[in-house]
């Protein structure tokens, strides 16, 4: 079977969601300062958009966590002596998906048995200074005096790479650029590590019809695995008008015929794409409109009636046709190409020839 | 029998003929809770009193042999005033007269568990459901065993300005001799608290009030 493109998007954007929960009780009054001292260091420490709430035991009310260190003198008052009671919390909590809880305080929670095998009990951290929280719930988590870190161990687990691909695939274009093309074995696959972001629309050159499997490596050494959707196609991006003089160039260039530089005066070869006499020591693009626009990576050039165009390729990979790719990895552009015979994607050579064609009236050149 | 819930889901009963409903059940550690949590008028050492008298079984884990320690025992009168106050000002104990007229009617009624099933499903809140079905599972022959009149607590009661305690506890609890319809039980102090008394509140039905089943 011949590959075909398959656009594919990967959600891996928002970290677990957190709630703390803090004891202001009689049992916890005495170490309400390291309770707050270790609720505001893990709330400095978890991504905000992951922080849910900050709770009492006791009270259903969520209080804003951006104000803990300023109004926790308040907030204890308010909720100070309160029954240790996790139920009124729990009814809160207990719809949103996937929440770690983080009980922080000190002496029993009378009524923790009362959620024995609920799923969000087995996502709670019970944090004591000395008296348990859960003396009815052996096989509760329990930290007793423990540091930020060491909760947070328990309560993040995030994602520290992603790897994404197939044997019978390989990517042509994506939007995140913290992913990057690896060469392995088997072909090649996106990379992605520490990033910011996780999430990731690929189009693939595919011989398969599901999407290529992502492996997820987390920060603790665990892996397990996501499949991206199915999505519609990328819009494609607009077209830029070259102007006459530059049309003249590239006609000169498929004609593999020197041309006089716009920028220089100068003659160049005809596969020169960046003039090194401007006196800018990168030298600029042979054509001033994308130069103008800092354009970087593949560039496809269209000559048909009238002026000619360019639309910029933000991605390191490029399908040339059907069954071939051109593919930057590191300094280098490779063509990829894909045999029917094993149903996988090989390197076939290391060089790219500027204005390689893609079509009757479309080229593809690297800036 | 028409039916009502409180505001903490447990359900009221009132009889044919009764201008008063009365609570199922004795009131719950589960309803006292929602107390505590909701007015923040008692803490943990407050609580700690009474659960050192009879200590507090999860709805989730109770068998017949704890099916006392779901009901909140040990307080005084007062307390349970405020108690009532917050579940609705309409509440308040029963008298020694309407405690012994309701358990006179269900003494005499065969309980049957398939009867229980239309207020099982009533319900509006998970926890009273299930305390329900499991207490239906105990064997109970009448209805003033499954509500607990005869078996459960001793249940504070009024007479006139005074309070007192009407019941007959299974003597594993609370050994006793005592006829709820012959002996109204005394407490030796009103300062000291006492692991078998509890209590169920009554509202009184308005004229033409529909009921919720």
């Amino acid at each position: 079977m011949h590959p075909v493109l398959l656009h594919t998007i990967l959600r891996l954007d928002k970290s677990a969601p957190v709630a703390l929960v803090l004891d202001a009780s009689e049992s916890a009054a005495e170490h309400w300062p390291a309770i707050a001292q270790l609720g505001a260091e893990l709330l400095d420490n978890l991504p905000p958009d992951s922080i849910h709430g900050v709770f009492f035991l006791g009270n259903s009310t969520n209080y804003p966590p951006t104000k803990l260190k300023t109004a926790q003198a308040e907030w204890f008052t308010e909720n100070k002596a309160r029954a240790s009671l996790i139920t009124p919390v729990f009814d809160v909590l207990v719809a949103v998906p996937d929440l770690r809880v983080v009980i922080i305080g000190n002496g029993r929670i009378y009524d923790l048995p009362d959620w024995d095998g609920e799923p969000i009990l087995e996502r709670c951290v019970f944090v004591d200074f000395g008296q348990p929280l859960t003396p009815d719930l052996p096989s509760a988590h329990r930290l007793s005096a423990p540091s930020a870190q060491a909760v947070l161990q328990l309560i993040r687990d995030p994602v520290s790479q992603v790897e994404l691909g197939a044997p019978s695939a390989i990517p042509v274009w994506w939007d995140n650029l913290d992913y990057r093309p690896v060469e392995t074995a088997t072909g090649v696959i996106l990379r992605a590590e520490n990033a910011r972001q996780l999430t990731v629309r690929v189009t693939w050159l595919t011989a398969e019809a599901a999407p290529p499997t992502a492996k997820l490596t987390l920060a603790s050494g665990k892996t397990t695995s996501a499949l991206p959707e199915m999505c519609a196609a990328p819009p494609e991006p607009e077209w830029i008008e070259l102007s006459a003089e530059e049309t003249t160039l590239l006609k000169s260039a498929l004609a593999r015929q020197q041309f006089k530089c716009l920028l220089c005066g100068a003659t160049h070869d005809w596969d020169t794409v960046r003039c090194l006499e401007t006196g800018s020591i990168l030298g600029q693009l042979v054509y001033p409109c994308l130069d103008r626009i800092r354009a970087t990576g593949f560039v496809v050039l269209r000559l048909a009636n009238g002026p000619a165009r360019a639309r910029l390729h933000r991605a390191s990979a490029l399908q040339l046709s059907r069954d071939s790719v051109a593919l930057k990895l590191g300094h280098k552009i490779c063509i990829w190409r894909f045999d029917v015979n094993t149903g996988r994607w090989i390197r076939q050579s290391d060089s790219f020839d500027q204005y390689t064609p893609l079509s009757n009236d479309t080229y593809a050149i690297v800036v | 029998m028409r039916l009502w819930f409180d505001k903490t889901g447990f359900p009221l009963l009132a009889l044919p003929g009764f201008g008063f409903r009365a609570h199922l059940l004795p009131v719950t550690k589960l309803q006292l809770e929602r107390f505590l949590a909701d007015t923040n008028e008692f803490s943990d050492s407050w609580y700690d009193e009474l659960l050192l008298l009879n200590e507090r079984m999860s709805h989730r884990r109770f068998a017949d042999q704890t099916r006392e320690q779901l009901f909140a025992t040990g307080l005084f009168p007062h307390e349970i005033t405020q108690f009532a106050a917050w579940l609705g000002l309409e509440f308040r104990l029963p008298t020694v007269e309407e405690w012994r007229a309701l358990y006179t009617v269900l003494d005499r009624l065969e309980f049957n568990p398939a009867q229980l099933q239309p207020i099982i499903d009533a319900c509006p809140r998970a926890k009273p459901k299930a305390i329900l079905t499991q207490l239906a599972t105990c064997g109970f022959r009448t209805w003033a065993e499954f509500t607990l009149m005869r078996g459960g607590l001793v249940e504070w009661v009024t007479n006139g300005q005074k309070f007192v305690g009407l019941g007959c506890p299974r003597t594993s609890f609370q050994p006793n001799l005592w006829d709820p319809m012959l002996d109204t039980i005394i407490p030796l102090s009103l300062t000291e608290r006492i692991h078998f008394f509890g209590f169920r509140l009554v509202s009184d039905i308005q004229p033409d009030e529909p009921a919720e089943q």
